[in-house]
């Protein structure tokens, strides 16, 4: 059998697009396999741009997970912008992979990840260009479209589109399936064998075995139709991440990609518990990587790539129990070929200013902060173990030491805030410009400059703040102007909000149910997608479509539930007792602090004996590995 | 000796990167040759390379050219050390240790010769009446539109030679004086469509004639 090949079609193209290069595949260590010469194979589909796509770890991993099986196939996909797109609906040309420039269709698997809830149009759209019926049951043979990636703990808002949702790490079962793709194929079986042989595999939601029932509170929640389907779908756990697959030989993009410095991830998890954040309860417990792997990682990738800077990447680099002796080893073995350390996730304190001067991170322009809120007592509520010395100490670190800008990110519209809570981010902010006057080096006549980037809350499933609503339009905005009214006539500090509308829409698919498929269809027929880009957003349509289905994406957003209610995706487990985030609930109304369980002291959130596993973390130098 | 002055090729997909993105590409692969390649000094080092006229995206290139400097004086054999760690696409084909006090190459180089290749004219009297149109003209604006807005511009002065052999548009065009037009821009004065098009070279046009640099 001839592998399709629309490479011909695509470059006639290329003179009449913008960034041609992100269409053309070739990098440099891509890896290449003849499609025709593999057991199974599966178009991995980043649903937002080529840039944004290859700054994701997740990809690289996956790609390089599958790839190292010489009988499985990955190839990588992006969304095509909007005049590509237009060129390849006029021409009929279908959607297509990177590495063989192959329609989508012509794979046994199409994998999506979703990184975030503003890209589910993106998805349908890409469905839509690779010429694929949307809906799961419209489809009765191969491909088979699965999704992963952190917006699967609630799958409901797709469950319509997808037949498969990986939930948790994917490295180890996205081959457990493919080989299982593999032995369906071999006895010309169909894809309702594969999704009943898929049932086995742990760590997989399957939709189709699971009917819709309507609860009291007026939501919908899936049960298993029958036994076969187990009550409660629990995520997959790369335990021990020393011996994970990871991609050495990085692919290098063709055109400058938003983060584009090599990634050398350093741990997995983060036990800070931050009763927002969602990433700190799914990827639990913490798993460091070993310092002398990292070490003969980052050389083995820096001899790959020649890339300028290896980024060290976690939730929170800071944390890694040998942080500083991992930099020190870094630079000592790169400095002389002028490789640079970065650290993109910066904690607020003093300790973190210190490494950023160690690894000189960027030209003395700015460093990052996430104070995540104004007072202390929402500080304390939120369970961000950061007080305001430790903010002082770090601003006015960093202010000594030269920087002269410094962005600091808040959130507005957390459980538990009034109005005096959001005027002490204005407070705090001004008393952080007074402060850093006084320390600026006399020398330094560059003006300082505070840059606030202002988010509102949106609550996520699997959170001690799932239960919460959002806060409303009104309140949002009323947020809103009392810290423009404050900080505006102030030259020095300037403010970034989200877009009210965006994070409402946000809120209702991040703990809306099912019927969330619908008006998804219906915003994407009507021309939504790039929903994460300012510039083609569209409000109206969105608006319209949730109309012409009878919902109202506002009192999604703003639904609240009792400890007793069903909640939407309360059949996918992450593993964490549910029991445990309702007490941590509890103790955010009194700000009672939980504190990180790196440090020895388990909080029995669950997770470690639930999945056999435990927090890893990585010893000094010269232990093992040697 | 350490500066060197060299002559790269492009071809296949790699036409298709941007001139930054073809910069980017390139200094990584000096990176991974493990060639001492000299940096400027300050906070941000750079590695001292200095390019000639930026390449159009699209457009394959038979010798584009750099300047580069080493720390220590390499064997004359590097530029294969750099070819096996380039990206496909991308070759080195000639390199020559330059003088002290060359000219830069932005400075010296005003002119570069295209080879486009196109499809069947089938219209052969209305095409030849556009050549001639345009080389009679004394000026000849043109209208460009970009993200950042509209720009008449007249390119009459940078076109020097424009000649027809079977399918192939040969075109002579002078740098650094009036705006230059695109391929693409070209194509649709004379009224034809471009299959590939390449860059063969870059000169130094002179009293003395047209001499590579
Ligand atoms: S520090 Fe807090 S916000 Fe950051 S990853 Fe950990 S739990 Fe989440
Ligand atoms: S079970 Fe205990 S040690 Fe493990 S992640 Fe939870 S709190 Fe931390």
């Amino acid at each position: 059998m001839l592998a399709i090949n629309i490479w011909p079609q695509i470059k006639n193209n290329l003179p009449n697009v913008q960034k041609p290069a992100q269409y053309i595949g070739g990098e440099y260590n891509q890896i290449s396999k003849d499609p025709a010469k593999v057991a199974a194979s599966m178009a991995f589909c980043f649903p937002d741009t080529y840039e944004i796509g290859m700054s994701h770890l997740g990809l690289r991993i996956i790609y390089e997970a599958i790839n190292a099986e010489d009988d499985l196939l990955c190839e990588r996909v992006f969304a095509p912008q909007a005049d590509m797109e237009a060129k390849l609906r006029q021409q009929h040309l279908p959607l297509f992979s990177l590495e063989n420039h192959r329609p989508l269709a012509e794979f046994d698997l199409i994998g999506f990840t979703l990184q975030y809830e503003m890209s589910y149009s993106n998805v349908l759209n890409m469905l839509e260009l690779a010429e694929m019926p949307l809906l799961s049951d419209q489809r009765n043979s191969w491909p088979l479209v699965i999704a992963g990636g952190p917006c699967v703990y609630n799958p409901e808002p797709l469950s319509d589109f997808i037949d498969i949702f990986v939930i948790g790490e994917g490295e180890q079962v996205v081959i457990e399936l493919m080989r299982l793709v593999k032995e369906v194929k071999i006895a010309n079986g169909d894809k309702q064998e594969l999704l009943n042989r898929a049932l086995k595999i742990e760590g997989l939601y399957i939709p189709c075995f699971y009917k819709k029932v309507a609860t009291k509170n007026g939501i919908i929640i899936r049960e298993p139709q029958s036994g076969q389907a187990s009550a409660v779908v629990k995520k997959r756990l790369c335990a021990d991440l020393d011996k994970s697959i990871f991609p050495l030989k990085a692919l290098l993009p063709n055109i400058q990609a938003v983060h584009d410095r090599l990634m050398l991830e350093i741990m997995r998890g983060c036990g800070r518990g931050c009763r927002f954040c969602q990433a700190g309860v799914i990827y639990r417990p913490i798993r460091e990587r070993n310092l002398n792997l990292l070490r003969e990682q980052a050389r083995q990738l820096v001899a790959a790539t020649g890339y300028e800077d290896i980024g060290l990447l976690s939730l929170s680099s800071a944390d890694y129990s040998c942080i500083s002796e991992l930099i020190d080893m870094l630079i000592a073995d790169h400095s002389c070929s002028n490789v640079g350390v970065a650290l993109p996730s910066l904690r607020v304190d003093a300790f973190s200013v210190d490494l950023a001067a160690k690894v000189q991170q960027v030209r003395k322009s700015g460093l990052t902060f996430a104070p995540e809120a104004g007072s202390q007592r929402m500080r304390n509520i939120i369970n961000k173990g950061v007080s305001e010395e430790d903010i002082f100490a770090a601003t006015e670190a960093a202010f000594s030491q030269g920087y002269t800008a410094i962005k600091l990110y808040f959130m507005i519209g957390l459980p538990y805030e009034n109005n005096e809570d959001v005027a002490a981010i204005a407070d705090l902010t001004q008393r952080i410009l007074y402060a850093g006057k006084n320390v600026k080096p006399a020398e330094i006549r560059k003006p300082l400059k505070l840059t606030l980037g202002v988010a509102s809350f949106v609550p996520k499933p699997h959170t001690p703040f799932q239960w919460h609503g959002a806060d409303g339009e009104d309140v949002l905005k009323e947020k809103q102007e009392l810290l423009k009214k404050q900080l505006r006539p102030i030259k020095s500090i300037t403010m970034n909000y989200h877009d009210i509308t965006t994070s409402l829409l946000e809120a209702a698919f991040a703990r809306g149910d099912c019927r969330l498929g619908k008006v998804l269809l219906r915003a994407h027929a009507k021309g939504c997608r790039f929903d994460g880009w300012k510039e083609f957003f569209r409000a109206d349509l969105w608006e319209q479509a949730f109309e012409e289905e009878g919902l109202d994406y506002r009192q999604i957003a703003a639904q609240t539930f009792n400890h007793e209610d069903a909640l939407p995706w309360q059949h996918i487990s992450s593993c964490v007792d549910s029991d445990w985030l309702w007490q941590e609930n509890v103790k955010a109304a009194d700000g009672q602090p939980t504190v990180d369980c790196r440090n020895g002291e388990c909080n029995c959130c669950g997770v470690c004996s639930n999945l056999d596993a435990a927090n890893v973390l990585a010893q000094k130098a010269g232990d093992d590995h040697e | 000796m350490n500066k060197w002055r060299l002559s790269l090729s492009l071809s296949g997909k790699m036409v298709y990167l941007s001139h930054l993105d073809l910069l980017a590409s390139f200094e990584r692969a000096l990176r991974r040759s493990g060639l001492p390649v000299s940096y400027s000094s300050g906070f941000n080092p750079h590695m001292l390379i200095s390019w000639g006229p930026a390449h159009p995206v699209g457009v394959g290139g038979d010798n584009e050219c750099c300047d580069l400097v080493f720390t220590e004086p390499v064997d004359q054999q590097w530029p294969q050390k750099l070819n096996t760690v380039l990206p496909d696409g991308m070759r080195i084909n000639k390199a020559r240790p330059l003088e002290d006090g060359a000219v830069s190459l932005m400075a010296a180089i005003n002119y570069a010769q295209y080879i486009i290749e196109l499809e069947n004219i089938v219209n052969t009297v209305a095409f030849d009446a556009a050549i001639e149109r345009l080389l009679d003209a004394d000026s000849y604006v043109i209208e460009r539109i970009s993200p950042k807005g509209r720009k008449r511009l007249d390119i009459r002065s940078a076109i020097d030679t424009l000649k027809l052999d079977d399918n192939l548009l040969y075109f002579g065009c002078r740098l650094g004086g009036g705006p230059t037009p695109k391929i693409s821009e070209l194509a649709d004065i004379l009224g034809v469509t471009v299959c590939s098009a390449r860059r063969t070279g870059l000169f130094i046009d002179g009293n003395n004639g047209r001499m590579l640099p």
